[in-house]
């Protein structure tokens, strides 16, 4: 009989796991020892980074699709549908068709979606690129918007913790090129007492935020929204006025999952390690998985063990970038940005799709 | 930390556990500025614990 492991989610972590595993245990796929399966709701895998872009027209949608069915190798087996509950007892996934999997080994990858609804007024008060809907009515607000202030609010936890920085400079592109950021205000507020959660970046971050005209405030947590004045209120006590609210939403993971725990290695954002909920983060936490499982699936040793790291593009505006890269131990050492970096980033944008394959 | 005082109610308070050394120089700011109560800091073993009263 085939061992079977069931991954659970085909975001970025899901899919590398499962794919990564069927190639390098292949030879046991094929003669019959082991069995992969990913459930996952769609057969759509989307590029999640790409929604920055999206919102200021930079790509188009389709560009950030895939089918999944297309993107795995063929040892793994993909089945679509939506998990409900695990039953570690009995080692059973159960979807919501009723049906249930039996697994011998679980992953559980469901990652994280945003929550807005968790703060007052916030739907309707507030724009956000962290869904591909978001992403969509955002651009459209802002090929219309004529001037005014804009003001970016943080919520945690989220997914890339330099998304935020990245989309102000870009909106101070944006703005730029449509003639309008002469008559706009942009105001790039943070839930800390400093610029980013990463002290080495938030000191990076003061010195380009000025130089770009970008307006700070720190210790900004969003209380509740008033969508009819148009105004966001802090726990803090500021009362910041606005004429667009884009906002990175608080982020809460599956709800089957936070019932589960302890029993599938929970992955990328669906954990609860001191990291961001990142596609990096996600990748290099389900690179130690897969060897890890396809040691056991051998009787081997395996004793892999993530040690935080993380790589980060980030965007800086001017067709330029900069990148960090880090650990639990090293802290990050931004570089300047330049213009190299923001080629590579496009290009990794493109290469992405090696990723989930197994290939990368 | 936020996210507890967040969910506590008016009155109650909340103890940080850190090992993180910028805790105990943030937590008080954060504290300032908001408004909230900030009860004490002692370090325990290899970590300070900061308290924190809601207070609104």
């Amino acid at each position: 009989v085939a061992r079977h492991l069931v991954v659970v989610g085909g975001g970025t972590a899901g899919s590398i796991v499962a794919s990564r595993v069927a190639v390098d245990a292949r030879e046991e796929v094929h003669r019959g020892r082991l069995k992969v399966t990913l459930i996952t709701e769609r057969d759509d895998h989307l590029y999640q980074p790409g929604l920055l872009y999206l919102a200021f027209g930079r790509v188009t949608a389709a560009e950030l699709h895939r089918r999944q069915s297309t993107l795995l190798p063929r040892e793994v087996e993909l089945r679509l549908g939506q998990v409900v509950a695990v039953d570690p007892t009995r080692r059973v996934v159960q979807l919501d068709s009723g049906e249930e999997v039996v697994y011998d080994d679980l992953v559980l990858a469901t990652g994280s979606r945003p929550v807005p609804e968790q703060i007052p007024g916030l739907v309707q008060g507030g724009e956000q690129f962290y869904t591909e809907e978001g992403a969509l009515r955002l651009a459209d607000r802002l090929a219309r918007f004529e001037g005014g202030r804009i003001v970016l609010a943080v919520g945690v936890p989220h997914k890339c913790p330099v998304a935020p920085l990245e989309f102000a400079f870009l909106l101070d592109d944006h703005l730029r090129e449509r003639g309008v950021r002469d008559r706009t205000e942009i105001v790039y507020t943070y839930p800390l007492g400093r610029l980013h959660t990463l002290e080495p970046v938030a000191e990076w971050a003061a010195q380009l935020l000025p130089e770009r005209g970008i307006a700070t405030e720190t210790f900004f947590n969003l209380e509740r929204v008033d969508p009819e004045r148009r105004i966001a209120h802090s726990m803090e006590g500021t009362d910041m006025e606005y004429d667009l609210l884009v906002t990175v939403p608080p982020h809460q993971g599956a709800e089957f999952v936070a019932k589960t725990l302890g029993d599938g290695p929970p992955l990328g954002g669906a954990t609860d390690l001191p990291v961001s909920k990142a596609g990096s983060t996600a990748h290099y936490e389900a690179e130690v998985v897969a060897a890890n499982l396809v040691a056991e699936i051998r009787g081997e040793a395996g004793g892999h063990r993530y040690d935080g790291k993380v790589y980060c593009f980030i965007e800086a505006g001017r067709g330029e970038a900069t990148y960090i890269t880090f650990d639990y131990r090293h802290p990050p050492r931004p570089q300047p940005a330049s213009r190299l970096v923001h080629l590579f980033k496009l290009a990794f944008n493109r290469t992405y799709w090696l990723m989930p394959q197994g290939v990368l | 930390m936020i996210r507890a005082i967040r969910e506590a109610q008016v009155g109650d308070v909340i103890a940080v556990l850190s090992t993180d050394s910028g805790s105990r120089r943030d937590i008080p700011k954060w504290c300032e500025k908001a408004g909230q109560e900030l009860v004490g800091i002692n370090h325990v073993d290899d970590y300070d614990r900061i308290v924190v009263r809601k207070v609104h």
